[in-house]
């Protein structure tokens, strides 16, 4: 039942990671930041996105890089950035299969 | 009125039916203020107020609940109202509306699964003591049951031991239903009505304890007492006179025409809605010199007549086994004197006996108290 260990991203980690690939920022920013992307489709909820970036500083996806005003902010690590890519490869293979068969496509991958 | 009250009685396992009462109340309007002794909500007039009930993980034994969380929920326009019971309780900011602190249903039933898995073996290990223990009241032992039942102590710590029963099967059988539930959608969801019905029962049982803790100091004190002539002694100036006896229903070495010593009579009885309970103690002159018996009277008067039923077999099966002051008694069953049940033993010097809803044990060594004369005497004086 549980979630496997972060091998496949869910929309919300894929989105907080997303976030961070612009810059350093604290949990409420990136809250924001995810709103604002995603143009209110994807809204992170502050116990989620606590819970999220524990998990994320646990596997070593992103780190603690200043705490200000008892905001603590995050960047992304090595690490992070290559989950996302990895993430953002596993999505772009699914639209392509997708677009293949639903436009007209063959349906035979590359 | 922009204030009331209501009873706020959820634990935190059923966080999800104290988030849809709150959602509730703030349809009609109203906002959580505060929680007052862990279970009555003070609710205000708010415009859209809204809620959310989270768990508090980080609380109990590994601490505060994290800061870095409550900031967040802070920005994200929460206030925390309250943290209770593993909850977190939080309220909109004043012309706010922020998104649920939880949205990924996943993560959260991930999360409430590995905090209340336990929860099944611990409520069926509780159950199984509280069976185990069960078991052993209800065998005849070496005390008087009955007597523990004519004390409002006794009652309430019957009641609350078959409450707690009912309560931890009943909260064996609802987490397995309820965790089932969750684990087929992969979400904490709404338990409904049986959550608040058992979280009701749980509260209820705090007052109980409380009246329990009362009792247990006030009984010792003489609460609960009907008559109190315990003074024995070998001095007769203090220890109970016979007149005062004389006043209550149990058999006394006049009544049965022996010697009385002329000291060492105690009288002792308590009550409860169930029984009134009467224990006579008397020093009788055994006929030869330094030698005494005692004569001894218990008398219950009981609600019903199947209590007195459950008094006399309880009680005789406890005398049996050495519940007895002198010693073991062997009854043997001796119907025809008179009474609805009736059972006598050592050479009919101990009487048991129903009549109606009245049991009586009664004797003294060397006494036969199937006589005419004694049996009259013992009816007349018990009231059977």
């Amino acid at each position: 039942m549980a979630r496997k260990k972060l091998e496949i991203l869910s929309e919300q980690m894929y989105y907080v990671l997303l976030s961070l690939h612009s810059g350093p920022m604290h949990g409420y920013r990136i809250m924001q930041y995810v709103t604002a992307l995603t143009q209110g489709r994807v809204v992170i909820g502050a116990g989620t996105l606590y819970a999220l970036l524990g998990r994320f500083e646990e596997e070593g996806y992103i780190r603690l890089c200043g705490t200000k005003e008892g905001r603590k902010s995050y960047e992304l690590t090595s690490s992070g950035l290559e989950a996302l890519e990895h993430e953002f490869d596993r999505l772009r293979r699914q639209v392509l299969d997708g677009a293949r068969l639903l436009r007209g496509g063959t349906g035979h991958e590359h | 009125m922009n204030t009331e009250f209501r009873f706020f009685p959820y634990e935190a396992m059923n966080y999800k039916a104290a988030q849809a009462w709150l959602d509730r109340k703030a349809a009609q309007g109203w906002g959580l203020a505060r929680i007052y002794l862990g279970c009555i909500a003070r609710l205000q007039r708010a415009e859209q107020p809204s809620h959310f009930v989270d768990l508090d993980i980080r609380s109990g034994f590994d601490g505060d609940t994290d800061a870095d969380c409550l900031q967040l929920c802070s920005d994200a326009g929460w206030e925390l109202v309250q943290s209770l019971r593993g909850m977190l309780l939080f309220r909109s900011a004043p012309g706010r509306t922020p998104a649920p602190i939880q949205t990924d249903g996943q993560l959260e039933w991930e999360r409430f699964w590995k905090k209340y898995r336990p929860r099944i073996w611990q409520t069926l290990l509780i159950a199984l003591c509280i069976g185990a223990l069960a078991f052993v009241w209800t065998m005849p032992s070496q005390r008087n049951a009955a007597a523990s039942l004519a004390t409002n102590l006794g009652l309430l710590y019957l009641l609350y031991f078959v409450l707690a029963a009912l309560y931890v099967l009943g909260q064996w059988v609802y987490s397995r239903w309820y965790f089932a539930r969750c684990r087929r959608t992969s979400r904490v969801e709404d338990p409904g009505r049986a959550a608040t019905v058992l979280d009701w029962g749980g509260r209820l049982q705090t007052p109980l304890l409380c009246m329990i803790l009362f009792l247990v100091v006030a009984e010792p004190l003489g609460f609960g007492k009907t008559v109190d002539l315990e003074w024995y002694s070998l001095n007769e100036t203090y220890t109970a006179t016979v007149e005062a006896c004389q006043e209550w229903p149990v058999v006394m070495a006049v009544d049965l025409d022996l010697p009385s010593s002329g000291y060492s009579r105690r009288l002792e009885g308590f009550g409860s809605i169930l029984v009134d309970f009467l224990e006579y103690r008397e020093l009788t002159d055994g006929g030869e010199p330094n030698t005494h018996h005692i004569l001894t009277t218990e008398r219950y008067e009981c609600v019903s007549e199947g209590l007195a039923r459950w008094v006399l077999a309880h009680r005789r099966e406890e005398t049996r086994n050495g519940a007895f002051l002198w010693g073991e008694l062997e009854w043997a069953s001796t119907p025809g004197l008179g009474f609805d049940e009736c059972y006598t033993c050592r050479d009919s010097s101990y009487l048991l006996f129903r009549q109606g809803k009245v049991v009586v044990l009664t004797g003294c060594s060397g006494t036969d108290l199937t006589t005419p004369q004694s049996l009259e005497s013992i009816r007349t004086r018990t009231g059977t």
